[in-house]
């Protein structure tokens, strides 16, 4: 029996007459970190959409934690895996208190009860966003809105997080601190697959990182395996110069060189390394 | 933010809401019971209530008092109709009379009204108003969806078209269809908005379906919080978006009709007491609905109270007084959402 929570088998998906991913083929175990990387309109959101059940693919199968997807129900999804979108859609002047309270309620009756509101607070004070309960969340910085959402992402315990660029916008200090949140979540058995766009921070903090361009999966690999292959630099169509610091790859974007010829494609002596 | 700078002028304090907003439904029972087109002091009321061959105690207790108490049910249902709209459609300028549905329940009502040969009885009456509210509303929303201004001024661009080509309809069916039987100017007083005077028997039973109502819209809480969040976290929160939404414009023109039958088109009730409550105790659905349903009927007593003392013996359309009132409060709404 098979140990992984998401499995994707030839998933095909379009809008229209414009194909957005084609053969997706993942296969992904309980407590990975997964960056899911590439250029801009690689097809990553969409991915990652087609894996939390809020799309569906043209063909293919998706399953969760062996259920096929299509046949599960909003609320068998919801209590598996939560979605932190790109944007936050947040329509009216929720306070932090109301939308960590409406995350953690599970019916319509557990919203009034002390329960829900113990459990907001419970979970503000793991986060560290105490501080920040009775603040309206339209009036909050970016880094302390990321903070937030990822903290009512995670309040009902789900195995799997699928977060799409938590980390964009936000600076340095607040990047390090919300992927150590994840990080260390998936060491107590979260699975999360992370769309990313700093190959560092991916390399630094995934176990995996994979490469989408043109909707397909053009490496996979392990992050240290990834962040050394050439291959990296023709889909993202720029030389990186790979520095060494304490065991860690720093990729430089090296603005000198020319573009990477085509020919640097695809080619990889590692044997570790999936480079499709 | 509008919202820090209206709390402290418009409300003394956010403690024991339950209290003050008891107290306000209260207050406002007893001055639209003491206000009509003959003003009765508290004191004169209290005596009159006490003596039992007073001609005017019977007049209290068979003819004002219900109307007071359907006049709060009708502001009851426009207020949570007003909740949901703007929830559900994420547009702080949602309400029942802008969307439309007001007017195609006015139209259903009218139909009802003037066929009554076709429409026998008094079942029909709420019946077809619930029609043409629910088909009304059905038809804006897809009209603003295929134009893709779903969440925008479009929708309520759609409803104020939608309302005026009904009030076309209207107006043609009340032409073409009066005779001796139907008296024209009843109708045209209801569509200009007026509460009706029931017997105590049909004001329980309109009681009744308002407090089923409240209930089915309370229901409808956690989601609409849920959809507050985003369409694509309320489904990964396992909200079935579309199926909700149907449900949700299902419920609120029901109360919607429930409202247009016995108060006829009352407009921006929905709108203004709705943004009111939000303001003094925020967005959260479940203590929005319950405080905008009563803060609605309580308010609607008092204009009610209004229009049946301003020029007595007549009665100033009570559509006419609230949109004296909503008409600046939208333009207000419409200017800070276009600075958005």
């Amino acid at each position: 029996m098979s140990t992984d929570i998401i499995e994707a088998r030839k998933i095909h998906a379009s809008a229209g007459q414009k194909l957005l991913l084609s053969d997706i083929n993942l296969s992904v175990p309980q407590g990975q970190f997964v960056a899911l990387v590439g250029p801009n309109g690689a097809g990553k959101s969409t991915l990652l959409k087609l894996l939390s059940g809020l799309v569906y693919a043209d063909s293919g199968e998706i399953t969760l934690s062996g259920s096929n997807i299509a046949r599960m129900k909003p609320a068998e999804i919801s209590a598996l895996l939560s979605y932190l979108p790109q944007r936050s859609e947040i329509y009216w002047n929720y306070r932090v208190s109301d939308i960590l309270e409406i995350h953690s309620a599970t019916d319509s009756l557990s919203l009034t009860t002390a329960h829900a509101v113990f459990s907001a607070y419970d979970h503000a004070k793991a986060f560290d966003i105490e501080q920040l309960i009775d603040r309206q969340f339209k009036t909050l910085s970016g880094g302390e809105q990321a903070r937030v959402l990822l903290a009512a992402c995670l309040i009902s315990s789900p195995s799997i997080l699928l977060a799409d660029e938590p980390a964009a916008a936000l600076d340095v200090s607040h990047q390090l601190q919300l992927l150590k949140t994840i990080k260390d979540r998936t060491s107590d058995g979260l699975t999360a697959i992370v769309v990313m766009h700093d190959l560092n921070l991916a390399t630094r903090f995934a176990d995996r990182i994979i490469v989408l361009n043109n909707g397909k999966i053009q490496i996979d690999g392990a992050s240290r395996e990834v962040s050394l292959s050439p291959a990296l630099d023709h889909h993202f169509d720029v030389y990186f110069q790979r520095l060494s610091h304490e065991q860690q790859t720093i990729l430089v974007p090296d603005f000198h060189s020319a573009r990477p010829a085509d020919k640097l494609a695809s080619t990889s002596t590692n044997p570790l390394l999936k480079v499709v | 933010m509008m919202s820090h700078y209206l709390r402290p002028a418009l409300f003394v304090s956010h403690r024991h809401p339950a209290v003050m907003i008891a107290m306000a439904v209260v207050s406002c029972f007893v001055i639209s019971a003491w206000l009509g087109s003959e003003i009765l002091s508290p004191a004169t009321m209290w005596h009159t209530l006490n003596n039992p061959d007073s001609v005017m105690r019977t007049l209290i207790l068979q003819w004002r008092i219900p109307r007071v108490l359907t006049t709060f049910c009708v502001g009851a249902c426009l207020g949570m109709a007003g909740v949901i709209f703007q929830g559900v459609f994420r547009n702080p300028l949602a309400e029942p009379h802008l969307l439309g549905s007001a007017s195609g329940a006015s139209v259903g009502a009218a139909i009802a009204l003037m066929m009554p040969a076709l429409f026998p009885g008094p079942f029909f009456l709420p019946i077809m108003a619930f029609a043409g509210a629910w088909l009304t509303t059905l038809l804006v929303v897809s009209l603003a969806r295929v134009a893709r201004v779903e969440s925008g001024f479009g929708l309520i661009l759609a409803g104020v078209a939608i309302a005026a080509l009904l009030a076309a309809v209207r107006g043609l069916i009340m032409l073409t269809l009066s005779d001796d039987a139907v008296s024209l100017q009843v109708i045209l007083s209801w569509t200009l908005g007026g509460i009706q005077t029931p017997t105590w028997q049909e004001f329980f039973l309109f009681m009744l379906l308002t407090i089923i109502g409240f209930i089915l819209c309370l229901r409808l809480a956690r989601g609409l919080d849920i959809l507050g969040l985003g369409s694509d976290t309320a489904r990964n929160m396992g909200l079935d978006v579309t199926r909700f939404m149907h449900r949700s414009v299902l419920i609120a023109a029901a109360v919607t009709a429930l409202a247009v039958v016995w108060g006829g088109l009352i407009g921006f009730i929905g709108l203004v007491i709705p943004h009111m409550i939000r303001w003094w105790l925020g967005p959260r659905h479940h203590r929005l609905m319950i405080y905008s349903a009563l803060a609605s009927g309580a308010a609607l007593m008092v204009f009610d109270g209004v229009a049946r003392s301003i020029m007595p013996p007549a009665e100033i359309p009570l559509g006419l007084l609230t949109a004296l009132l909503g008409a600046p409060f939208f333009l207000f709404i419409l200017t800070k959402e276009a600075r958005r």
